[in-house]
């Protein structure tokens, strides 16, 4: 982002700075003492993680100075295995226990369970797939999440499975949708297999198109074609304004010829 | 894949690229919040004209990020972003963005030390990873939101006592910044009354260590104070645009709705629609317009067509980039479009459906830009803070009177806050 000049300046700033030759620069803001917080029994004076790096339990670590508020912690627990689950320890638990010391201290006990990743995302169809590569579309975080050597988690990988059908209904094929996830967990080199099983189904084209021809014509769309929602929200809004006028459009879906007719008005 | 990221990705050479500046390694690898924070502070300096660019006030703050991270859990201090508007908020990824418009509210180092701890939280609790990664937007996600912004409000007084702030600028800061008007709750947040009771009961009325007004004051002398205008203004008939050195002709036959930083102009069922994006932006933009054609002006290059639809995405990083790119100001796909580039950022016209195809009101409209006057540019210039010292002790309502607009003053601070002579007073420059 910066370049290489104003990083120069700040370099030479700091150096003269340090030398005492710079008054008033404020690259450095000087220490200052602590002020005391004495123990009170309505806040958490401590929050101690075992079992795992207090960031990974990041949510929790941070009650540390808050009010104790036992129902909330609790929910903070829950988040806080969660976001485990994403890091690849989908049996992580996390036990959070209080006792009295400066306040209130949570002690967080972490049993992390075995890490593992996903050796294979095997997809499957029973008719040929639209265009695009499905494991694109499961992916999370990066490659962290739902993606082969990432983390396995179910909820998102259901939510991307929606997603894809989704998109999928958008580009023709109206009947499209898909199984739930299979797991296949191995406790011996703890690794997951997933078995996705898509159902295409078939693909629909524009049946008939049902307009003055001046709007046929800027539309540019023939019943035969095959169907696809951005290509008919793209012809709308050409026609639109190339006539400069409102267009109503009605859509029947005749399931029988695979089929999706168009009135426009 | 969206053709706008295409362009953005692979148009330029040297690698993958994003608002024409190249992709961090961070992107390449797997590495999602160092790569989603880098796009989000690209958004706001190329893309949306949101950066404010006074070098020594984004250090000062950085410096106080620095001093709370000491105190925190947290590894290494995020970076700081100061954004010219309002809006402060911990982004995915390791940053966080202070609007200025938030920091002229504040009245003392510690209350902007309370703001930057609040955020410094929700980074260091991974509360933005929670947020993407969590629950779906249900009641769930909004409970476990509405504890986020809890725990943070509450640790951020804990890492005031260990950076050796007020803890009681936690309260004050958030007075400053929450209107008392707006009480009700946002669903997100905690209502306000129930935010200032938890934190003033951590902070206890501790308010004897250090303050430091007058090092807040000293580094927010002469900045800019409310909305930027140069983004734009109304100046007599004419909607100026200072930052890019252009004016848009208000003719009086037309309605005339201002929209933040952008201006509607209405006739009958025509609209056209004025705003001010970043020029690596605009020119990203023009390039993707679907019926594009392009002509040299005085003014500039002028780009026109529609806006394209926006494709879906294939690849986990392009989902990332278009997250973040749409949040960027941007026309809905179909919009008839007029993209003039300027040195500092570009022009946006969109035109209404029956604008674009009405060359009486469409020509009549873009006939109207032009480049600013000089008495225009001096007009579309923002009031900047002042500082100027208290001539005796007294209580902020009364000792605005030194200032030269007491009524702009005493909305800058808290007028019940006693000051000793010689205490820094924040005025406006008019």
């Amino acid at each position: 982002m910066r370049s290489a000049l104003p990083s120069c300046r700040l370099v030479l700033a700091a150096c003269l700075a340090g030398a005492g030759l710079l008054a008033g620069c404020h690259a450095r803001i000087a220490p200052r003492p602590p002020v005391t917080a004495s123990c009170r029994l309505d806040r958490i004076g401590a929050v101690t993680v075992t079992g795992a790096a207090p960031a990974e339990v990041a949510p929790l670590a941070v009650l540390e100075g808050t009010l104790d508020d036992p129902d909330r912690a609790a929910r903070t627990a829950q988040v806080a295995t969660d976001l485990m689950h994403t890091q690849g320890y989908p049996r992580a638990t996390v036990a959070v226990t209080r006792h009295p010391g400066c306040g209130v201290e949570l002690a967080v006990a972490v049993a992390r369970g075995p890490h593992y990743t996903i050796a294979a995302i095997d997809v499957a169809a029973d008719a040929t797939l639209p265009p695009g590569e499905p494991r694109d579309a499961l992916e999370d975080g990066l490659g962290t999440v739902n993606a082969v050597g990432g983390a396995y988690v179910e909820d998102r990988m259901i939510r991307a499975l929606g997603a894809l059908v989704d998109r999928y209904r958008d580009a023709g094929w109206l009947d499209a949708r898909a199984d739930a996830p299979a797991a296949r967990w191995d406790d011996a080199d703890h690794t997951v297999q997933l078995a996705v099983q898509l159902h295409p189904g078939r693909r629909y084209r524009i049946g008939t198109v049902s307009a003055r021809p001046a709007v046929i014509a800027a539309l540019g769309l023939r019943g035969g074609e095959w169907f696809d929602a951005d290509t008919l929200k793209s012809a709308l809004a050409r026609a639109r304004r190339q006539l400069a006028r409102r267009l109503a459009v009605r859509v029947s879906v005749a399931a029988e010829r695979a089929a999706i007719d168009l009135e426009i008005k | 894949m969206n053709r706008w990221l295409v362009v953005a990705l692979a148009a330029c050479g040297g690698g993958p690229r994003y608002l024409g500046a190249p992709l961090p390694s961070a992107c390449a690898g797997n590495n999602a919040e160092a790569c989603a924070g880098w796009l989000a502070e690209r958004d706001l300096d190329a893309g949306g004209l949101d950066v404010y660019p006074d070098a020594a006030l984004r250090r000062y703050v950085q410096g106080i990020a620095d001093r709370l991270a000491r105190g925190s859990r947290l590894g290494h201090p995020p970076r700081v972003v100061i954004s010219d508007h309002d809006g402060t908020y911990a982004a995915f990824g390791d940053r966080i963005v202070i609007g200025r418009m938030a920091i002229e509210k504040l009245g003392s180092e510690a209350e902007l030390a309370a703001i930057v701890a609040h955020e410094l939280v929700h980074v260091e609790g991974r509360h933005a990873t929670v947020s993407l990664f969590g629950p779906e937007a249900d009641a769930r996600w909004l409970v476990t939101r509405r504890d986020a912004e809890a725990i943070a409000d509450e640790r951020a007084v804990a890492l005031l006592e260990r950076a050796g702030y007020a803890p009681s600028a936690m309260s004050r800061a958030l007075e400053a910044e929450l209107d008392a008007d707006e009480d009700g709750d946002d669903d997100e947040h905690p209502p306000r009354a129930e935010r200032l009771a938890h934190v003033a009961q951590l902070a206890d009325g501790r308010i004897d260590v250090f303050d430091g007004r007058a090092e807040l004051l000293a580094h927010i002398d002469q900045m800019i104070l409310g909305r930027d205008t140069r983004l734009g203004v109304r100046v007599g008939d004419a909607w100026v645009i200072a930052a890019l050195g252009v004016a848009l002709e208000l003719p009086a036959r037309d309605i005339v709705h201002v929209d933040g930083d952008a201006v509607v102009l209405r006739h009958g069922t025509s609209s056209l629609t004025a705003y001010a994006i970043g020029a690596p932006w605009a020119r990203e933009l023009a390039a993707t317009l679907d019926d594009r054609a392009q002509t040299e002006s005085a003014l500039g290059r002028i780009t026109v067509g529609s806006a394209p639809a926006h494709g879906q995405t294939e690849t986990p990083l392009a989902r990332l980039e278009q997250s973040i790119h749409e949040l960027l100001p941007q026309p809905a796909p179909g919009t008839w479009l007029v993209i003039l580039d300027r040195p500092r950022g570009g022009l946006v016209l969109e035109l209404s459906r029956n604008a674009a195809t009405d060359p009486f009101i469409r020509d009549r409209w873009l006939h109207g830009v032009r480049a600013a006057a000089p008495h225009e540019l001096a007009a579309a210039e923002p009031p900047h803070l002042a500082i100027v010292r208290a001539p005796r002790a007294g209580m902020v309502a009364e000792l605005v009177a030194a200032c030269t607009d007491p009524a702009a003053a005493r909305a800058l601070d808290r007028p019940d806050r006693v000051l000793g002579a010689g205490d820094p007073i924040k005025c406006t420059d008019r």
